[in-house]
């Protein structure tokens, strides 16, 4: 009787370890925490600096103690061509990287982006998952128009888009070659009125830049008044104590930014870790602390809230065909603004 | 063990192959991608030849608008550029201009600044509405804003250029005037002819193949030049055919268009082959530049009397516009946290915040070394291969010797934006190579090997053949010869070769950028990220204020060991 009952207890014994281990090696994350650790590192390619993105890096590595975050400086357009060549030779020098929709396109072609079901892990955002698990949605990378508080009174504030017309502005504009935001003219206005509008904003000798993120200096160093940007960075900026300030010219573009990963990268478990982690809610939340987050509702983000407090609707480009769409816009704007390069 | 016979002529091979390989491999692999890649496709994806790019570039009348900007910003940046550079060689070679050694390093201080420091420190000096230098105007004269200066012009864009240039042209021929027996010119005083007759017709011809020499290939290095185009063109939509190809390089998005890239790096090799020719007719007759002989001269100075405080002056305006003054306002816009003119009220703003960050970046610690060993590494292997060449190519020991050298020339007129694409696609599949140091260095040494030459050459044919020739027939072999009779008469121009190499790769960006993978980066390219991709000015500019001080005291200290070395002033003045 005394024998039967320890091999019971033996028993019982075993079997919990092995569920438990079972339990263990079929856990999804633990799974993929293993891998990355034997990897030991995750290359994150970052087109802002690393300091800014300091909150997630710190939250991840303390999550996930043996991986490091290493930061690969890049912007997201010259990654693309980077990542292509370097695919194309077997030797890919960055785990995960931001797009939006249209940058990714060559990537799609080529079938170079992992594609993963990230719905296993549970406690993710099934909502940022776009492309069929190719593109996991970060943040919203959105348009506005911002004004230097000391060149600008609060009367002659521009509210509206023709206002950007008025002669007071010539010179006085800097305005980007890529993500323009007057380009929605062309999108909510009839052709002839749009097409009329961007000419004369065209002679308002337009001060040129090669990024959004480049024309918010020039606003806030005194040298325009107004400046075409883009939102993500005002926060930082405001912070400094920089003179700019948030016009409430309505609508504006907003379309996802989001992370990808490749087939070929050199850390692969560590790659679908970081990827995975920044769609759940504590990824989400360390996102958040960057200033960065989507562009709505209202609690979404800090540039969420500005959205709201200043009236600013939104057009939300979160398909392909949207972002297709967008892109033609956008190219049209430019070649009636004249930003085209000679070609 | 290898005999001093056979050890002159594996000297020989290696630089020739050296030479062939550093400029052959990035022109085929250019010539395959113009003839490969399209729009969407790399050379390496696309399935059939083509000579679509070469039509969307020369069939486009936007191209000779390219070319014509690019001739009219060349054409005045060399203008200005050589009367400044000859004006300051003679001042500072020829004349008892007072406190020379201090002079020297002052003007070839502002050599280590890259151009992208020199263009936003304008920027902020001069853009037509808050340059400070128009704000300053605009209140001493009563008139009101856009200007009167504008930054954003081409002739902007000439100014900037030619006052940055100016030291590095003065350091390749300023080693011609040292050089120059002053017996010349004073035979040509005594037979009666005054100051400016005698500079005239004897001293300016003595001096061509070295004045003509740096005036052709600085005249391509404006045509290819991209950051000062960059950041003064730009804003204006002002292309020329440097920032065409990179526009073509970093589209706003979708790949990348070589194949436009590299059809107009063929429109920049063709206008320097035309140049090449140009050269070569204009140094026919070496013998009669050769001004070192076996003969001995003493070198004497020009004596300025009263004018010689003016002098000086001339030349401390020089370097109040090239350094001082964008010196003055990247310090201030260091000191910020964000951009102000200088004012009063900015005063009470001030933060040594953007330093403290530089000194605790690991990253710009690292791009600090990565760019010193760069820069050693490229200027010693340019030399020792740049020397050898041209030796064989002026003194021609066997036929074709002087292939070679004509050969690097084809090099010229390629941007080095469009070197480093090159480079890429040859050394990606190497991951020990590609994102490290060395493929910055066999790029930095493909760059600049050709304009290496065309001072190496010069300093060569000053040197009579007479001395080489004694040193053989008293049965010394060709490499002691080199050793111990040439490279001694020729180690000012070697000195100043090598230091121009060193601080060329100190500020060169559009190759560091190109190649920049990870932990590969130099100074140039945390500072065009900071500028460009963080849009962190007060950032950049602490970082541009160390490189200035960092390159000011290097340039300082080698000047004065290389160049002020030798003994001068001491001879009889004329």
């Amino acid at each position: 009787m005394k024998g039967t009952r320890v091999i019971c207890l033996l028993a019982f014994i075993i079997t919990f370890f092995v569920v438990s281990n079972l339990h263990a090696q079929s856990d999804p994350w633990d799974v993929l925490y293993k891998g990355a650790k034997g990897e030991g590192k995750v290359i994150l390619q970052l087109g802002t600096p690393t300091e800014e993105f300091k909150p997630v890096i710190d939250a991840f590595e303390k999550r996930f103690s043996g991986v490091k975050i290493e930061p690969l400086r890049a912007t997201g357009p010259s990654m693309i061509s980077r990542v292509v060549t370097e695919s194309a030779a077997g030797n890919v020098s960055v785990d995960v990287a931001f797009a939006n929709f249209l940058w990714v396109r060559p990537l799609l072609d080529r079938d170079l982006l992992i594609k993963e079901d990230w719905k296993k892990f549970g406690n993710v955002d099934r909502s940022a998952i776009l492309l069929d698990g190719r593109l996991l949605t970060q943040y919203g990378f959105s348009n506005v128009i911002i004004y230097n508080t000391n060149l600008v009174s609060p009367s002659k504030i521009p509210r509206k888009w023709e206002d950007l017309i008025n002669p007071e502005w010539k010179g006085q504009i800097a305005i980007p070659q890529t993500q323009i935001a007057v380009s929605v003219v062309l999108d909510i206005w009839d052709e002839g009125k749009a097409v009329k509008y961007l000419e004369a904003l065209g002679k308002q000798n337009l001060v040129v830049e090669s990024g959004a993120n480049m024309t918010l200096p020039r606003c806030a160093n005194g040298e325009v008044a107004l400046a075409d940007t883009i939102m993500s960075q005002i926060p930082t900026w405001k912070e400094k104590g920089s003179p700019i300030e948030v016009a409430p010219i309505s609508p504006q573009w907003d379309s996802p930014f989001g992370l990808y990963s490749l087939k070929r990268s050199p850390h692969p478990n560590a790659a679908r870790l970081l990827m995975a982690w920044l769609i759940t809610p504590e990824g989400q939340a360390a996102m958040k602390k960057t200033g960065r987050g989507l562009s709505s509702p209202c609690n979404a983000s800090a540039p969420a809230q500005i959205y709201c407090d200043k009236g600013i609707k939104l057009i939300q480009v979160d398909n392909v065909e949207k972002a297709v769409r967008q892109d033609k816009l956008i190219e049209k704007a430019r070649t009636i603004l004249g930003l085209k390069p000679p070609s | 063990m290898i005999s001093i016979l056979r050890a002159g002529k594996l000297i020989w091979a290696i630089s020739i192959g050296a030479a062939v390989y550093l400029v052959a491999s990035p022109l085929l692999m250019l010539l395959f991608g113009s003839l490969r890649s399209t729009k969407e496709r790399l050379p390496f994806e696309a399935t059939c030849f083509t000579l679509e790019n070469y039509i969307r570039v020369f069939a486009s009348s936007a191209t000779y608008q390219l070319f014509i900007n690019s001739l009219w910003y060349a054409a005045g940046s060399i203008a200005l550029c050589t009367v400044l550079s000859v004006t300051l060689a003679w001042l500072l070679e020829r004349t008892t201009v007072p406190w020379r050694p201090l002079l020297v390093a002052l003007v070839i201080a502002p050599m280590g600044l890259p151009g992208i420091v020199n263009a936003l420190s304008w920027v902020l000096l001069a853009n037509p509405n808050n340059g400070w230098i128009n704000i300053i105007l605009r209140n001493l004269f009563g008139l009101s804003p856009p200007g009167p200066l504008n930054i954003y012009s081409v002739p902007g864009m000439i100014m900037v250029t030619a006052v940055r240039a100016t030291p590095g042209m003065y350091l390749l021929i300023s080693a011609t005037f040292s050089r120059l027996d002053p017996s010349l010119e004073e035979a040509s005083s005594m037979a009666g002819a005054r100051g400016w007759t005698t500079f005239r017709r004897v001293t300016l011809p003595l001096l061509r193949p070295g004045i003509l020499a740096a005036i052709i290939f600085y005249f391509i290095l404006f045509i290819e030049v991209f950051d000062i185009p960059a950041l003064l063109g730009l804003p204006k939509r002002i292309f020329v055919l440097s920032t065409a190809v990179f526009e073509a390089m970093h589209p706003r998005q979708g790949l990348a268009d070589y194949g436009l890239a590299s059809g107009y790096a063929g429109l920049t090799v063709l206008v320097a082959l035309g140049f090449i020719y140009l050269y070569s007719r204009a140094v026919r007759g070496q013998s009669r530049f050769a001004v070192v002989t076996g003969k001995g001269y003493r070198p004497r100075l020009i004596e300025l009397g009263r004018w010689r405080y003016v002098a000086a002056g001339m030349v401390l305006l020089y370097f109040f516009l090239a350094v001082a003054l964008p010196f003055f306002i990247l310090v201030w816009a260091s000191l910020l946290r964000y951009y102000q003119v200088p004012s009063l009220k900015g005063m009470h703003q001030l933060t040594l915040g953007n330093y403290v960050t530089a000194f605790t970046n690991r990253e710009l610690v690292r791009a600090a070394l990565n760019t010193f060993w760069v820069a050693v590494i490229a200027a010693t292997g340019i030399i020792f291969i740049a020397t050898i060449i041209s030796w064989l190519s002026i003194r021609r020991p066997f036929r074709g010797s002087s292939l070679p050298d004509r050969f690097t020339f084809v090099i010229f007129g390629v941007p080095g934006v469009v070197i480093a694409m090159a480079l890429v696609f040859i050394y990606i599949p190497l991951p020990w190579f590609y994102g490290s140091i060395w493929i910055l260095a066999i790029a930095m040494m493909t760059r600049f090997l050709p304009y290496i030459t065309r001072l190496t050459e010069p300093a060569l044919l000053q040197v009579h053949p007479e001395l080489e020739e004694a040193s053989a027939v008293s049965g010394v072999s060709w490499l002691q010869t080199m050793g111990r009779v040439v490279l001694p008469l020729i180690k000012p121009a070697l000195a100043r070769g090598w230091l121009w190499v060193f601080v060329q790769v100190l500020t060169e960006t559009g190759i560091a950028v190109m190649l920049f993978v990870m932990n590969n980066d130099t100074i140039s390219v945390r500072l065009w990220i900071a500028w460009f991709e963080d849009a962190m000015p007060s950032y950049a500019s602490a970082i541009a204020v160390l490189l200035m001080v960092v390159s000011g005291v290097i340039t300082y200290f080698v000047a004065r060991w290389t160049l002020l070395g030798e003994k001068h002033g001491k001879g009889n003045i004329a």
